[in-house]
């Protein structure tokens, strides 16, 4: 009896051996798996959405030697400065939370770079300013411009002085111009009517 | 004595317990541990004819048609294989060169690769060899390699067999969905015109790949693939949206309960900036296949621009009972929490997000502007000095 005691003792000895192992092993694994996973995660994918479309594509790597767009691409983050009182261009909604033409515009260009938006309500520090005036502005390096009709209006935005990131900018804006987003997000925020015509 | 047996009796019942829980733990945690599969497939085209490289790629890109519409499944874009494209080498997955895979694993965030080639062996007879990598979440690498030979009669027969074969090995089910919405290519013709067209489009002869397309929806004008394609590459190649559209709205007479067609119809709105139309789109295509996380996060996205942060919230929560350890989707949900207030939740939400990948967002949980307004809590205080 005493033999057939100290077998059921060895043998639950031996299974909560194995019980126990398996425990720690699973949490081990676990750790390692979430470890592995850090060390080879490709940083700053603020986004959720892999890049989808060959122009994206095809900005990121065109301008990859942009030290703006590296800095953007490396800290997930497009920073807009923008005056947010203003609505429909720019305004905080019940929440504190930046909405409007220019802030649609922004995505925009941020979705096409692959990162998130922050909308500062400056306009120092930042990537890129937007802002809407009335009187057509004077040319002048770094500035990009659009006109709205019947509205007259101009859209500007303002890069900082990286050559190169301004002509990525350029190159978007006139994208989302030719493709009818910049439209769209006007009439939503301005006017059903808006103008076909735009102007650099 | 008796007490002895009893006791022995017990401790024999106990063991018995433990050791089935032994047995079975594997098993619950396996089951508790669920994995949502991106599948990236790639044509292994080299030293092909020109012949069979035409197979391989109508082949190929009718299996990456049908599973897309898998639930629990993402089938990686081709526009992100083709920005890695230089850093691959196709023929070294092939070889199961374990760095190889690895750097695909990290460069596409894939956990299962597909290689296909397809050879013509005689005349009607194909020869199929498949390299299936699958990386699970205990980052181990199972890989199989299998050929089949098939007939080339009957051509939409010919795909069920492929895709008969072809998912006995693969790591997932497809569920009943699969077999019964098969809108297949009829037309050997059109078939063969397809691969041509996506063979033209890998060597960038845009005019020779439209001609071949436009020419096989002549031969098939119920291909739902073909339409699909010219739609995807108006979309994305050509930014012709509204060519593009046109070619999803003929997808979509073929087969209206198509969920891909939506979610490209959707994905083409957003791009425009048509918010409205793009909500309308993906959630058609949510409320057919509710199981693909990218249609879920473009819905939390969406709501969130449009204001409506409630139904943002939920669906990112939803993105996160698909796949829990993307550290991207906790993020966006943080912000939204804390845009209405939720400050002890969103805390919550970046401190997962920091747990599954700090060294890309501990820096922008700092500067992120979004998060602005919880500066001085001392729970997200105590948040950045946990992940310093």
């Amino acid at each position: 009896m005493t033999r057939i005691s100290n077998i059921f003792k060895s043998l639950l000895i031996l299974t909560a051996s194995i019980y126990l192992c398996s425990l720690v092993c699973a949490s081990g694994c676990q750790t390692n798996d979430i470890q592995n996973k850090e060390q080879e995660n490709i940083p700053s994918k603020s986004q959720n959405f892999p890049v989808h479309n060959s122009f994206s594509v095809e900005i990121i790597k065109n301008f990859s030697d942009s030290k703006t767009i590296k800095d953007i691409r490396n800290s997930g983050i497009l920073k807009v400065g923008t005056l947010c009182d203003n609505k429909p261009f720019c305004y905080k909604n019940d929440y504190g939370a930046a909405r409007g033409f220019e802030v649609d515009i922004s995505k925009q260009i941020a979705s096409i770079l692959g990162v998130k938006l922050n909308i500062i309500d400056n306009q120092n520090k930042v990537h890129l300013t937007a802002h809407h005036i009335s009187n057509n502005p004077d040319d002048e390096d770094f500035l990009i411009k659009y006109f709205f009709q019947p509205e007259n209006t101009w859209i500007c935005f303002r890069t900082d002085n990286d050559h190169q990131f301004h002509a990525a900018i350029q190159m978007i804006v006139d994208h989302l111009y030719e493709t009818g987003a910049y439209q769209n997000i006007y009439k939503k925020w301005i006017g059903k009517r808006s103008s076909e015509t735009g102007e650099n | 004595m008796k007490h002895t047996l009893i006791e022995n009796i017990k401790r024999f019942l106990f063991s018995i317990f433990l050791f089935i829980s032994v047995l079975y733990f594997p098993a619950i945690a396996d089951e508790n541990h669920f994995e949502y599969n991106h599948i990236s497939i790639f044509n292994q085209a080299g030293n092909l004819s020109a012949d069979d490289s035409i197979l391989t790629h109508s082949i190929n890109n009718t299996i990456k048609y049908r599973f897309e519409s898998i639930p629990y499944i993402s089938v990686i874009p081709d526009s992100d294989i083709e920005m890695n494209k230089n850093l691959i080498d196709i023929q070294k997955l092939w070889d199961f060169n374990k760095e190889e895979i690895i750097q695909v694993k990290k460069l596409l965030k894939t956990n299962i690769i597909l290689i296909g080639r397809h050879i013509e062996i005689v005349p009607g007879e194909i020869q199929s060899e498949f390299c299936v990598i699958y990386l699970p979440l205990d980052e181990t690498i199972r890989k199989t390699k299998f050929e089949i030979r098939l007939k080339f009669l009957n051509i939409d027969e010919f795909q069920v067999k492929i895709f008969e074969k072809l998912i006995k090995e693969l790591p997932f089910s497809v569920g009943d969905s699969f077999w019964t919405n098969k809108v297949l290519i009829t037309n050997y013709n059109a078939f063969w015109l397809l691969g041509m067209g996506l063979q033209q489009l890998e060597h960038d002869n845009h005019n020779a790949a439209i001609n071949a397309l436009i020419e096989a929806v002549k031969k098939d004008p119920g291909a739902r693939d073909i339409y699909f394609l010219l739609g995807q590459y108006y979309a994305t190649s050509r930014f012709d949206y509204k060519q593009a559209i046109y070619y999803l709205d003929k997808t979509l007479e073929i087969q209206n309960n198509d969920p891909v067609a939506y979610y490209w119809q959707g994905f083409i709105y957003y791009l425009i900036a048509d918010y409205e139309s793009a909500i309308i789109s993906f959630e058609k295509s949510y409320n057919i296949l509710p199981e693909k996380v990218e249609t879920i996060l473009f819905l939390a996205t969406l709501y969130e621009e449009e204001g409506n942060y409630d139904f943002s919230e939920t669906f990112y929560r939803k993105a996160i009972k698909l796949v829990p350890n993307r550290a991207s989707t906790w993020y966006s949900l943080a912000s939204v929490l804390s845009i209405i207030g939720k400050n002890d939740a969103a805390i919550n939400a970046l401190r997962r997000t920091l747990e599954l990948d700090n060294k890309s967002f501990f820096d922008l949980v700092k500067t992120d502007t979004d998060f602005a307004a919880m500066k001085h809590n001392k729970d997200f205080i105590q948040l950045i000095e946990d992940f310093r």
